[in-house]
């Protein structure tokens, strides 16, 4: 049941802002096959994972780089080089772009933390030292009703975040968004938890694209939905950035999500992958 | 619960070879109702027609009776244009008009268009206004049923109906199978829902 009380009353002269993100994949592969996930592909048993993107590549980008307005370095979880791949990623990205740089997320850190033994604290804190400014939001995904993956617990995903926050990065999380989502409790579960970490610095909306996925049987949300959840959002969390991806949007629907208080929208300028 | 919503399938035959034919087929797969479009007169039990007039160029549609009459009733449909608001007026005056079917044109964005629909909802009275699915496009209508609730919605076609009739049940609006004609409206039962989880 659409809940009614929550829909934008007036609109505004304009829509928010379309950005333009670029993301970096080191590799298409990921073993956590998520239910929700229309990315990633998992290996076959025995298949030897071809290695990450070569980081010479990066210079072919560099006007691609340099027309983003965010950049985003993603992991995945059978990225087989070292953190100091990472780190380099990081250094090459930022001899080309010098604007916000989103990078892995806690999912990811704690593969690297079992695989390097070296304590989080100290991963966040060598990505912000090269140039990182924001950590990735995955793993938050667990906090959807009905679609939880369980690649992590919620109170490590809420922990990591907070050391984030501690090392300046920015922290991010996101909420997936299906039609079947609303029993009484409603958004209640997920704010509750996202209060726990000191201040969320951005959270993105993702409508969720079912189709095709494990969870095909739950409805993608439709706009009024969405902008629902947003006006919502927005009033439990005032300072945060609240962003959607354009992709499932219409021009009619940017309008209304910015009534309900979407900071601003963008979309994916490029995917680049090995 | 408020004002029922109309869903009233609506068949354009003037181009059709065998009109009264393609009609009655029409009438068949929508359980005997259904609005045409017509040049003559097509001697039907059920069902309702209008055809259409060009005045002023715009397309307008005289309503009813049998065959439908120069002067009778009609739908007007049209965008919203402020300098039309005297016109508009008067005609409302002095014409039955049975409903305006409101339009949007590709300039208006959706806060000019809520704009428009919030002037006319002003100066006409609601019940008779319906907007144009087709040009005012589904998050649109969403947004103005939720603002205003005695609009109705013209041209709903059969493969959308499943979820207009998901959102009526959202908003509180029972959905009724309708035209013209004066056999009565059919109620649309709402969709089943299933828990999940």
């Amino acid at each position: 049941m659409l809940p009614l009380s929550f829909y934008p009353k007036s609109l505004p002269r304009t829509p928010a802002p379309v950005k333009q993100v670029t993301r970096i994949a080191p590799t298409v592969f990921c073993k956590s096959a998520c239910s929700f996930c229309d990315f990633a592909i998992p290996p076959t048993p025995g298949q030897i994972v071809p290695p990450a993107l070569s980081i010479d590549t990066l210079v072919a980008y560099r006007n691609t780089l340099q027309s983003s307005d965010y950049v985003k370095v993603r992991g995945g979880l059978e990225l087989q080089e070292p953190f100091s791949y990472i780190l380099a990623l990081i250094r090459a990205v930022r001899r080309l772009y010098d604007g916000p740089l989103q990078v892995l997320s806690p999912v990811e850190l704690i593969a690297i933390q079992e695989k390097e033994k070296r304590p989080i604290n100290e991963l966040l804190q060598r990505l912000a030292a090269e140039g990182a400014t924001a950590l990735g939001p995955g793993g938050g995904d667990s906090l959807t009703p009905l679609v939880e993956t369980n690649r992590i617990r919620i109170k490590e995903w809420v922990a990591i975040q907070n050391i984030a926050g501690h090392v300046k990065l920015e922290t991010t999380a996101m909420l997936l968004v299906h039609q079947n989502m609303f029993n009484e409790n409603g958004l209640t579960p997920f704010i509750e938890t996202l209060s726990e970490i000191q201040h969320i610095d951005r959270l993105e909306i993702k409508p969720l694209r079912s189709r095709g996925t494990a969870v095909a049987y739950l409805d993608p949300p439709h706009t009024l939905m969405l902008a629902s959840i947003v006006t919502q959002l927005r009033k439990s969390f005032p300072n945060t950035h609240l962003i959607i991806n354009t992709r499932t949007l219409t021009e009619d629907a940017r309008y209304l999500l910015t009534a309900a208080g979407i900071s601003e929208f963008y979309q994916t300028h490029k995917e680049i992958t090995p | 619960m408020s004002e029922p919503l109309y869903w009233i399938p609506t068949c354009d035959v003037r181009s059709e070879t065998l009109p009264q034919a393609k009609a009655r087929e029409f009438l068949n797969t929508h359980g005997q109702r259904g609005h045409f479009i017509t040049q003559d007169d097509l001697r039907l039990n059920y069902g309702s027609q209008a055809t259409t007039l060009p005045i002023k160029a715009l397309p307008q549609r005289i309503w009813g009776g049998s065959p439908p009459k120069q002067g009778g009733p009609f739908e007007w449909i049209a965008p919203y244009r402020s300098d039309d608001e005297t016109a508009i007026k008067e005609m409302a005056q002095d014409t039955p008009i049975t409903r305006w079917i409101l339009t949007r044109t590709q300039e208006q964005n959706l806060s000019q268009f809520f704009h428009a629909v919030t002037r006319i909802v002003a100066i006409f009275p609601q019940s008779l206004l319906w907007l144009d699915w087709t040009t005012v496009q589904w998050d649109a209508i969403q947004f103005l049923l939720l603002h205003f609730p005695t609009l109705q919605i013209e041209g709903i076609p059969d493969d959308r109906l499943y979820p207009f009739k998901c959102f009526a049940h959202d908003i509180n609006r029972e959905l009724w199978l309708a035209d013209f004609s004066t056999h009565p409206a059919i109620p649309l039962l709402p969709p089943p829902i299933y828990a999940i989880g």
